[in-house]
């Protein structure tokens, strides 16, 4: 059915349904069901405001002439958003293949953690950790650390439950600062070059304006920022003016401020798709950065199928012209992750599995530690080898096209 | 060649480049590290040094092992002050259950202090060890030691002396003398 044949007031109703933000001379026209986005010359942004107001295809020419100058094929231009899924004339459920978007928090709830009060705390909160890490040395994090408890096997599972309520508290703040503004978020599971990572997919951030992304993107690190400046303020208080804690949360805190310290320093691999590529890619004014700088990449060493190169013709400027850059520190990026996986994680992982698979071999099933050996065990194949599945499902969601 | 080919090749080479550096500076940090933990640490020679706090004691061959085979291991001295251990230490810190030997030989190993204590230690005194502890939050482990018959006795990397109470000055000299003077190796030149 052509946009003629449809009635003016489902065309008045599917450009309703759809987010326009100014961005610079273009306007990013976005459809939040289905979380596609699409930027197109700001007078297209005036057609479909027209047509939002009640104006007719034809009127909708007629305004967009008187604003811009230009002859606007608007039955066209609708045709083509409605090839690229953002146009949608029925209103129903989400298009196969989309997750649940998740709200349920007011946002009138959520506000007060992210307003102007609650980020100069943030603020306050690194400064603190700055300066409590230049005045004493001993605050500072150190790899042994990560054993807190006297029992070494438990100490590691205790780590990785620690890790694991830390990542659940990082993502539900991004979850919560999308709330603060309206925006629902959605959880998945996902990796970062070899590690495997929580995600919360703020895609419906684009319907919003730049400077209001910003919050939702940060607000991860400044929950670690603030728990690392708690445990950091409490541990110093432990040994320098006798608050009574108990011993072993006073290293349960030393534990903890190394953690938050890692998810820090791994935040600035902005190669690795972090909050702060976020940050960047939005800063950069990019719109699909990662996956444009990674067909860049690509299409320097391999020939490219002619979808990905229909993918990268497709993409906006901007992108294609950071991603010569940034592309290349992508590049420079994962072979430093290969040189972490060669000497770090690898040996580690081999030594720690060795370890427990010789004491679950010589334990017998009534000892508490071969079951602790084998909970290690299973926890360290899990996520050591996690990223692989996890990068096959989203190739193939790719391929699908459920996932941008 | 087209240009397309050459710039793809230029780009092969950078990549290949890189991919080299990696694997070469891998190998050549990893290479003495797989071989030790197949081997263990090397066994470093010991440093008699009279001039410091406690006596010598003989450094044994100190492999990683795993938790059921550190059970048939047995030390040269109470505590141990050498000898096989757990891969992976535990951190500094003050501990009301008593620390396995297995781990607490790795903090020596890293030139950390250990201060055990008998359980039978009077809890006034056990209070200003902690106190001590405290005072020295990367260095020290403490923890209750129950083969110890009566007292206290700090040990580090080959050394040892023991207490029949808590004396402050006394603690307080093993741990300044001795935090940092071996880490997988003797660190710096010797003290004495």
């Amino acid at each position: 059915m052509t946009t003629s044949q449809r009635q003016a007031s489902a065309v008045q109703a599917a450009a309703a349904r759809l987010s326009l933000v100014a961005e610079g001379d273009d306007v990013l026209v976005g459809n939040p069901a289905t979380a596609t986005f699409v930027a197109v010359p700001a007078v297209g942004g005036v057609v479909l405001s027209a047509l939002v107001e009640g104006h007719s295809v034809a009127e909708a020419a007629t305004v967009a002439f008187e604003h811009s100058q230009v002859e606007v094929d608007v039955e066209d231009f609708l045709a083509t958003l409605e090839e690229a899924g953002i146009l949608v004339y029925e209103e129903g459920p989400a298009l196969s293949g989309q997750v649940r978007w998740v709200s349920g928090v007011p946002s009138w709830l959520a506000r007060p953690l992210f307003g102007k009060v609650a980020w100069f705390c943030y603020g306050l909160a690194f400064l603190f950790v700055i300066v409590a890490f230049a005045a004493e040395p001993a605050l500072r994090p150190s790899f042994e650390d990560y054993l807190f408890v006297p029992d070494p096997m438990l100490s590691i599972i205790c780590a990785y439950a620690m890790s694991v309520v830390i990542m659940i508290a990082h993502e539900s703040w991004h979850w919560l600062a999308g709330r603060a503004i309206d925006v629902p978020a959605r959880f998945r599971l996902s990796y970062r070059g070899i590690f495997p990572a929580a995600e919360t997919d703020l895609s419906l951030l684009l319907t919003r304006p730049r400077r209001q992304r910003y919050g939702p993107m940060l607000a991860g690190p400044a929950f670690d920022v603030s728990l690392l400046a708690l445990a950091i303020g409490l541990r110093w208080a432990y040994f320098d003016l006798g608050l009574p804690l108990s011993d072993v949360l006073a290293r349960l805190l030393g534990a903890l401020i190394l953690m938050s310290v890692a998810n820090l320093v791994l935040q600035c691999a902005v190669f690795l798709r972090t909050d702060l590529y976020a940050v960047l890619a939005c800063a950069l004014h990019c719109d699909n950065l990662y996956r444009i700088s990674w067909l860049t990449m690509k299409e320097r060493l391999l020939p490219v199928s002619a979808e990905e190169s229909a993918e990268l013709d497709s993409a906006s400027a901007r992108d294609r012209a950071v991603a010569r850059w940034f592309s290349v520190l992508y590049l420079v990026g994962m072979f430093g992750v290969f040189w972490f996986l060669l000497n770090y994680l690898l040996p580690a992982a081999a030594g720690g599995f060795s370890w427990m698979v010789r004491d679950i071999l010589s334990l017998s099933t009534g000892s508490p530690t071969f079951w602790e050996a084998v909970v290690v065990a299973l926890l360290t194949a899990a996520s050591n080898l996690a990223p692989i599945p996890l990068a096959l499902r989203e190739r193939r969601l790719r391929r699908l096209g459920r996932l941008s | 060649m087209n240009a397309v080919l050459l710039r793809r090749l230029g780009w092969w080479l950078v990549t290949a480049g890189l991919m080299c550096a990696v694997v070469a500076v891998a190998v050549k940090q990893q290479l003495p590290r797989l071989t030790g933990s197949a081997v263990g640490s090397s066994l470093a020679s010991q440093r008699s040094e009279p001039c410091l706090p406690g006596t010598a004691v003989a450094i044994l061959k100190s492999p990683h092992l795993s938790v059921a085979a550190l059970r048939k291991v047995h030390y040269n001295s109470i505590p141990p002050t050498s000898g096989p251990h757990f891969a992976i230490p535990p951190t500094p810190g003050i501990y009301d259950a008593p620390l396995q030997p297995g781990a607490f030989v790795h903090a020596e190993e890293h030139g950390h202090v250990v201060i055990a204590y008998a359980p039978s230690l009077p809890a006034a005194q056990v209070s200003v060890l902690k106190d001590i502890a405290k005072a020295h939050p990367r260095d020290v482990l403490m923890t209750p030691y129950p083969p110890l018959p009566q007292g206290l006795a700090l040990a580090a990397w080959g050394r040892l002396e023991r207490f029949d109470q808590a004396d402050r000055p006394g603690v307080e000299r093993f741990i300044v003398a001795l935090a940092g003077r071996y880490d997988h190796r003797w660190v710096g030149p010797p003290r004495c």
